[in-house]
């Protein structure tokens, strides 16, 4: 079963929130690693400030869709969906928005470079660092939210 | 009908729930045996836990101790997975608010069950499509939800538990919250599900009329406050 076109018929207002958040973090982490002045050691510890945020950010904006889609996932579980597909289904919807979030923020960052004239010194591998960094970030905020759909109670969130 | 296959068993069941002002203990050792074809109905004023007990049937709510059987499984120990599979082919669920899904139409509604059994299409069209007809809601499987009375919406629900056509069929409070107008249109139809459904089923209840459609009543007592005050 599809569980996600059940659950996320359109793109609400935290998943805009949570994209924001992901797109910016990212592009300003690649425009500070075209930065003639920036070290290895200072980018990272940098990067990471930014992306704990996107961690945090992503986790409670899916906490948020989560607890606005209770009742759905609750009449879900009751017709015989597994919890294990309705996870599914939220981890993809993050994946969808970290992807598209982070090429969109690679793609913003590339661009704020080149017109800055720094962008030969952005490397491949302060690139891929990056990359790496936002999504490990926004998947693991995800996935740690999309946990939660363990502990729901069904018979009382449908009695409500 | 009936030939004496007991379809549910409930054995010294019991819920407690912890209230601000005590414990409240519901069921207080309840037993019952429900066999094959009966038409049961539970039975007591609002307040007994009639509700809790088709939850915990159903397997979405655990009993404080005691057990529950359908068709020879013990639901109240099985794991999530076999539950929520076991519920979704051999139990169907008329919930109180009908809880419909507002994103999906009638048709896409009473399909949803069949859907996650992963039913092959054609099948899933021919027995919702059946389904729709002999609830009467041929005119209407495009509507979405909002834009159904309260008696339909009910309708709806009983079609949804009714297209997998599951053995044993759990009604909580089907003319609950209606006009009636609606409760007339609704009760007959009952009786027609309980003869064409040819599966048990079991209905909470504290109308007085429908009750009296059932084979069988369990009267729910009154639950028991274990502790009234706080020390």
């Amino acid at each position: 079963m599809n569980a996600s076109q059940y659950l996320f018929a359109s793109f609400t207002r935290s998943e805009a929130l949570a994209t924001v958040e992901i797109v910016v973090s990212t592009a300003a982490s690649v425009i500070l690693g075209s930065s003639l002045s920036v070290s290895w050691f200072s980018l990272t510890l940098s990067t990471s400030g930014l992306f704990l945020g996107v961690f945090l950010v992503v986790m409670f904006m899916v906490s948020l869709e989560m607890a606005s889609k209770r009742r759905e996932v609750a009449i879900l579980r009751a017709l015989g969906a597994k919890r294990s597909s309705l996870q599914q289904a939220f981890f993809l919807r993050i994946a969808h928005l970290a992807i598209g979030g982070c090429v969109l923020g690679v793609a913003i960052g590339y661009g704020t470079a080149m017109l800055t004239a720094e962008c030969s010194l952005l490397s491949n591998e302060i690139v891929g660092f990056v990359v790496v960094a936002s999504l490990v970030s926004s998947l693991g905020g995800g996935l740690v939210a999309a946990r939660k759909l363990s502990y729901l109670k069904i018979g009382e969130v449908l009695r409500q | 009908m009936s030939n004496d296959k007991p379809i549910l068993m409930i054995e010294r069941l019991t819920k407690i729930f912890e209230t601000d002002s005590g414990r409240i203990c519901l069921f207080n050792d309840l037993c019952a045996e429900i066999v094959e074809g009966e038409f049961a109905a539970v039975t007591g004023p609002t307040g007994v836990g009639k509700t809790t007990l088709v939850n915990i049937i159903a397997g979405l709510e655990k009993p404080t101790r005691g057990s529950v059987t359908v068709l020879g499984r013990d639901v109240t120990a099985m794991d999530d997975d076999s539950l929520t599979e076991f519920r979704g082919q051999s139990i169907g669920v008329v919930f109180q608010g009908s809880q419909l899904l507002a994103s999906l139409n009638v048709f896409q509604n009473i399909e949803l069950p069949l859907v996650i059994q992963k039913v092959d299409e054609a099948e899933r069209k021919r027995r919702t499509q059946e389904i729709i007809d002999f609830l009467g809601l041929a005119e209407k499987p495009s509507a979405y939800p909002a834009a159904l009375s309260v008696g339909e919406r009910r309708k709806v629900a009983i079609a949804r538990a009714l297209v997998t056509e599951p053995p044993l069929l759990l009604m909580d409070e089907p003319t609950g919250g209606l006009d009636t107008a609606a409760i007339n249109i609704l009760t007959p139809l009952l009786r027609g599900i309980h003869y064409l459904h040819k599966g048990t089923i079991v209905m909470a209840t504290n109308s007085l009329t429908l009750a009296r459609m059932a084979s069988r009543e369990i009267p729910i007592m009154r639950p028991r406050f274990l502790m009234t005050c706080r020390l």
